[in-house]
């Protein structure tokens, strides 16, 4: 493959546009008043399932439900999920150790569904 | 109907929210002993609040003298009668409550609490033993063993045996005491006069329940160590976030646990 065109490639997937094949499948728990605690497969090989999956992780979001995924960082809140990429988008901070001076900044981060350990928990407040 | 157990309403409830997809499930009504107050946001809140229409208003110890009769033996709000606020008087040591009748006129009511709130504490304990009713036993041993995943074995055991465990915050520094049925407790070592070895101060106590709670109670509609689960993940993920969500209690409340 030619370098523009990975490059071409690389900006798509930067820009959330590329879709991926979904391999293997995530797990999404979610605190449940009857259940306690209700384990969700999402994605998976079949389309349908993936489909399903993105669904279920828009909406959850849409109602205010609070994602919290395990990455190698420790537990962090999603921000965002990009159903195109099957990710989800959380918030990290980036060290530049660039000289003279250490920065930290906020930047975005994308987790994959599939793999991935999610905990979900329902719309919370003040009690 | 009368024959309904809270374990057939539960199963019911648990199987409707299974066919309509509501995956953090259907809160469980217990009556009006024990309102079910929702987020602002829940689908069910207006339904919830219809349950709690009429509030009985009790006050004060039955020898205090008190200039209107009302105040003695309690106030039935009408459905024409909201209250829109409400707050307790140190310097009275009375709950006032603010009515707001149908024509916008607003009127207090002032019940007299016990000196030392006693009573109000022991209040939330009996609710928070009749909220029991909604909880079901094998959800909270699911939810412990999820709880026992994210915890050291020291943490375990202290939440095993005591209902509560400490952690420490590595961003912040503060140190959390989370209890099972109690708002989290927020602790610092940074005094006025500076960082001290061995002692730390209470910064707030932080109460919290996803979906919603039972009114005058310190039980949510989660099962109790499901509650203890969303403090954590809260607190370690986003941890701002959880002191801007939670309701922060003076520690001399009763609502606070101490």
């Amino acid at each position: 493959m030619s370098i523009a065109k990975q490059r071409r490639r690389k900006d798509r997937r930067r820009s959330g546009i590329a879709e991926f094949d979904i391999a293997s499948t995530g797990c999404l728990e979610v605190l449940s008043v009857g259940k306690g605690d209700l384990k969700l497969t999402v994605g998976g090989d079949d389309p349908e399932d993936t489909e399903r999956a993105k669904a279920l992780i828009t909406e959850m979001l849409q109602k205010g439900y609070a994602i919290f995924v395990e990455t190698d960082k420790g537990l962090t809140r999603v921000k965002r999920f990009n159903p195109k990429r099957m990710t989800y988008v959380i918030s990290e901070i980036v060290e530049d150790a660039i000289p003279p001076a250490k920065t930290r900044r906020v930047a975005d981060k994308h987790v994959p569904v599939a793999g991935s350990k999610a905990t979900a928990i329902g719309r919370t407040s003040g009690g | 109907m009368a024959d309904l157990t809270h374990e057939d309403i539960r199963r019911g409830l648990d199987r409707m929210s299974d066919f309509i997809g509501e995956w953090q499930g259907i809160p469980i009504p217990l009556g009006p002993e024990h309102p079910v107050i929702l987020h602002d946001r829940h689908p069910l809140r207006e339904f919830y609040r219809s349950e709690t229409e009429y509030e009985i208003v009790v006050g004060g110890p039955a020898d205090e003298p008190v200039a209107d009769l009302e105040e003695a033996i309690g106030r039935a709000a009408t459905r024409d009668e909201r209250i829109v606020n409400s707050w307790f008087c140190w310097k009275l040591n009375v709950d006032v409550l603010i009515y707001q009748r149908a024509d916008g006129r607003a009127f207090a009511v002032k019940v007299p609490r016990s000196p030392d709130r006693s009573m109000d504490r022991m209040d939330l304990w009996f609710r928070t033993l009749g909220a029991s009713d909604a909880w079901d036993l094998d959800a909270e041993y699911r939810a412990r063993e999820k709880l026992r995943g994210h915890l050291s074995e020291r943490q375990w055991r202290h939440y095993d045996l005591t209902g509560s465990f400490l952690e420490t915050s590595e961003r912040s520094r503060l140190t959390y005491m989370f209890r099972r049925l109690r708002p989290t407790i927020a602790l610092t070592p940074r005094w006025k006069e500076g960082q001290k070895v061995d002692s730390m101060r209470m910064m707030a106590v932080l109460c919290m329940h996803p979906i919603g709670y039972y009114g005058r109670s310190w039980g949510g509609c989660l099962v109790p160590s499901d509650d203890v689960i969303a403090h954590l993940l809260f607190m370690r993920s986003d941890e701002a976030g959880f002191w801007k969500v939670a309701n922060q209690h003076e520690a001399r409340a009763p609502e606070a646990g101490l």
